[in-house]
């Protein structure tokens, strides 16, 4: 699946859905309304450090970190020569740039290192279902599910077709040619329709139309779950009001 | 006794189609009643179970004439297709199964014994837990009946339900089924190939032939086996050959290990196994879309790992397991021609390919239509002819026979002796020992990731 890339389960993995989601929430929500650069260092060490614990962030997630920490001498660049133009000195300028730029990258990481998080301890068809415990219509939840169920299938269907093209001696950098894209998009398209039209007539089949039920309703938190959500809740009301 | 279902006289034109498929088709099924049909390819018979089911003409519209009565009214109808990909969404087997009962507002107990039920009758209660995207082509297909049997349908259809899966998966399917008709009285459908399994599993074997249903007779037989066609001369040089050839997609985890094989200039070598055993993984090396994890792969005296698919393309015809991966053009001849124009053959050549192609395989007649609304053993010829259209040293040709009946099956065993009398190497990747035994000189079974002979001298 997209995420969930992980090894051992912890105890983060068993939390419903919906209340890591809540936590997530509040994260980052303390990652705007945090200004002590300090305090967003330690979230983001303590996000950092739970995320380790809990096996990693697959190869997304450290995609994604990458991504994060490529963009900061961007962003440290673009701080100081802002500062440059009001005619301050050249340290000040480094300075300022570089701690403007340090705290707008500590929000970022926050931001990402929380999403990471509630990604890497979530299975996805698990929380398509949880969101059904929000009253979520039962169709959507089902869309969901089957766009997960179905993502890894399409794209091993293009990495299929793509071989198919090129074992007949398709070169890939043809593709800058419009006409170039249809061996592909073609049998993707129609691999696609066709399993579309097979998917909808077994649910028919099987009553989902019926309008009765369509997917097991979400199970209800536990007592930790709520004290789980509260506690993050209440830490990062506290961070906000202090930081 | 009152019949559960009775089609009379039912015509049916999809939108778009020039001729109707079917023309006057008329079928009774009594409770309890196994019936199974049988045809050639493309003749319309997943469309008649489309209609069975109540799919026609409501959910694929098109000019239906015609009646269809069912007793009692509300008679349940469950329809496994004939690719278990396309109809099975859940995370877990578990819930695939349980997601039928669930739409009908069945309490938890209910629904519990329900799905218990469904995956002992389909054998699949010791992968309940597993994740669907986890299992194999047959197991895929036992799920895909169990989501249906606890729905608990009147009827049961089964539409090709073993043509893409191996003798064992197949045989544990049909049993399940017959042990379900003994155990509820469920009245059965199924869509086949095989006479002798036909005849042996259903209580009457009917043949769609032009658009009507007729009684198969005793003495007809569709199934008769291929004619043997090996010649006497010895093969030639190796063309192509693996050498301690060893692969895994996953670190520790071996799909082929040590195999040696070599391929020879007038010779058709099988290499059988059940599902998911490594048949395409080893045909993929010899045209460069895998990489050897140990030993290697010569073509031509080329290591594969160290030329581009693209190249290889020029010395090896690869035609994969699903004729509608590549098929995209406007017409069959264009079709055709893709590969031998990705290949910079000048216009006269690939004309000249094109109809000797089409000929061989006995579909000149299509080469104007649009490959992609073709019937399924059509498609699977044309994406053979356009495989081997640039005129490969070697071709492979990966489960030619599935999903085909014998007449097609016969076209592809010319193809295939063709290629041998052309001087050319074929490996034949399948599970169907009739074809390899009408074909090949050598035969190999693969298993545990590694290649035993089983007929003819290894190699």
């Amino acid at each position: 699946m997209l995420a969930h890339a992980k090894g051992r389960p912890t105890w983060l993995d068993g939390v419903e859905p919906r209340a890591k989601l809540v936590a997530a929430t509040a994260l980052v929500a303390v990652a705007f309304l945090v200004s002590s650069t300090l305090m967003l260092a330690a979230v983001a060490a303590l996000l950092g450090a739970t995320l380790w614990w809990v096996g990693g962030a697959g190869k997304l997630g450290r995609r994604l970190l990458a991504a994060s920490a490529a963009g900061y001498p961007v962003a440290w660049l673009v701080f100081t020569v802002s500062y440059w133009d009001r005619g301050s000195p050249a340290p000040y300028n480094l300075y300022v740039g570089l701690h403007t730029s340090g705290e707008f990258a500590l929000r970022l990481l926050v931001i990402v290192l929380a999403n990471l998080l509630f990604i890497a301890t979530t299975d996805p068809r698990q929380f398509a279902r949880s969101l059904r415990g929000w009253r979520v219509p039962s169709e959507l939840c089902l869309m969901f599910m089957t766009v997960l169920r179905f993502l890894p299938l399409a794209v091993g269907e293009v990495r299929r077709i793509l071989d198919a093209q090129r074992c007949r001696g398709f070169r890939m950098r043809r593709l800058w040619r419009p006409d170039a894209w249809l061996p592909l998009t073609v049998p993707v398209l129609i691999s696609t329709l066709h399993r579309a039209e097979g998917l909808a007539m077994s649910l028919e089949l099987r009553g989902f139309a019926s309008g009765i039920a369509s997917l097991a309703e979400a199970r209800p938190w536990r007592l930790r779950e709520y004290l789980f959500a509260a506690a993050c809740v209440g830490a990062c009301t506290l961070l906000a009001l202090l930081g | 006794m009152a019949p559960r279902i009775a089609a009379q006289d039912i015509w049916y034109t999809p939108i778009g189609g020039e001729q109707p498929i079917l023309r006057g088709a008329s079928l009774e099924i009594a409770p309890g009643e196994c019936v199974a049909i049988l045809g050639t390819s493309g003749c319309g018979k997943s469309t008649l179970c489309q209609v069975l089911a109540g799919l026609i003409p409501s959910r694929l519209p098109g000019e239906f004439r015609g009646r269809v009565s069912v007793r009692p009214d509300d008679l349940r109808v469950g329809m496994v297709f004939q690719d278990p990909e396309n109809q099975l969404f859940a995370g877990t087997v578990e819930e695939e199964v349980a997601f039928g009962p669930s739409n009908f507002g069945l309490m938890e107990a209910e629904v519990r014994a329900r799905v218990s039920f469904a995956m002992e009758a389909a054998e699949v209660t010791h992968l309940a837990e597993h994740e669907i995207a986890t299992l194999s082509m047959g197991q895929k297909q036992r799920v895909a009946l169990a989501s249906m049997l606890s729905v608990q349908p009147d009827l049961l259809i089964l539409d090709e339900p073993a043509s893409n899966v191996d003798e064992p998966s197949a045989e544990a399917i049909f049993a399940a089924v017959g042990d379900l008709r003994a155990s509820v009285g469920v009245s059965v459908v199924i869509v086949d190939h095989d006479v002798a399994r036909a005849r042996r599993v259903a209580d009457r074997v009917l043949r769609l032939e032009e658009g009507r249903l007729r009684p198969l007779g005793e003495g007809e037989d569709l199934e008769q086996p291929l004619p043997k066609m090996l010649p006497d001369g010895q093969p030639g040089r190796t063309l192509a050959e693996t050498e301690s050839l060893g692969f895994g997609y996953e670190q520790g985890k071996r799909v082929l290990e040590g195999v040696n094989l070599a391929l020879r200039l007038g010779e058709a070598v099988a290499v059988l196994g059940p599902n998911g055993c490594g048949k395409t993984t080893l045909a993929k090396h010899f045209i460069g879309l895998l990489r050897p994890t140990s030993g290697h792969v010569m073509l031509l005296g080329d290591d594969t790992a160290r030329v581009p698919t693209e190249i290889l393309a020029r010395h090896v015809g690869y035609a994969s397991q699903n004729p509608d991966d590549g098929l995209f053009a406007r017409s069959v001849r264009e079709e055709l021609a893709f590969g031998p124009r990705n290949l910079g053959w000048c216009e006269q050549e690939v004309q000249a390919t094109i109809q000797r192609w089409l000929g061989i395989l006995g579909c000149a007649h299509l080469a104007d239509r649009e490959p992609l609304t073709l019937s399924f053993g059509e498609k699977r010829r044309i994406s053979l002819a356009a495989a081997l259209a640039t005129d490969p040293e070697v071709a492979i040709l990966d489960e030619p026979t599935a999903a085909l009946d014998r007449m097609h099956n016969l076209a592809v065993a010319h193809a295939a002796t063709e290629l041998k009398h052309q001087g050319k190497a074929v490996l034949v990747l399948t599970h169907d020992r009739h074809f390899a035994d009408a074909v090949c000189e050598r035969h190999f079974i693969l298993q545990s990731g590694a290649l035993r002979s089983v007929r003819g001298v290894p190699c």
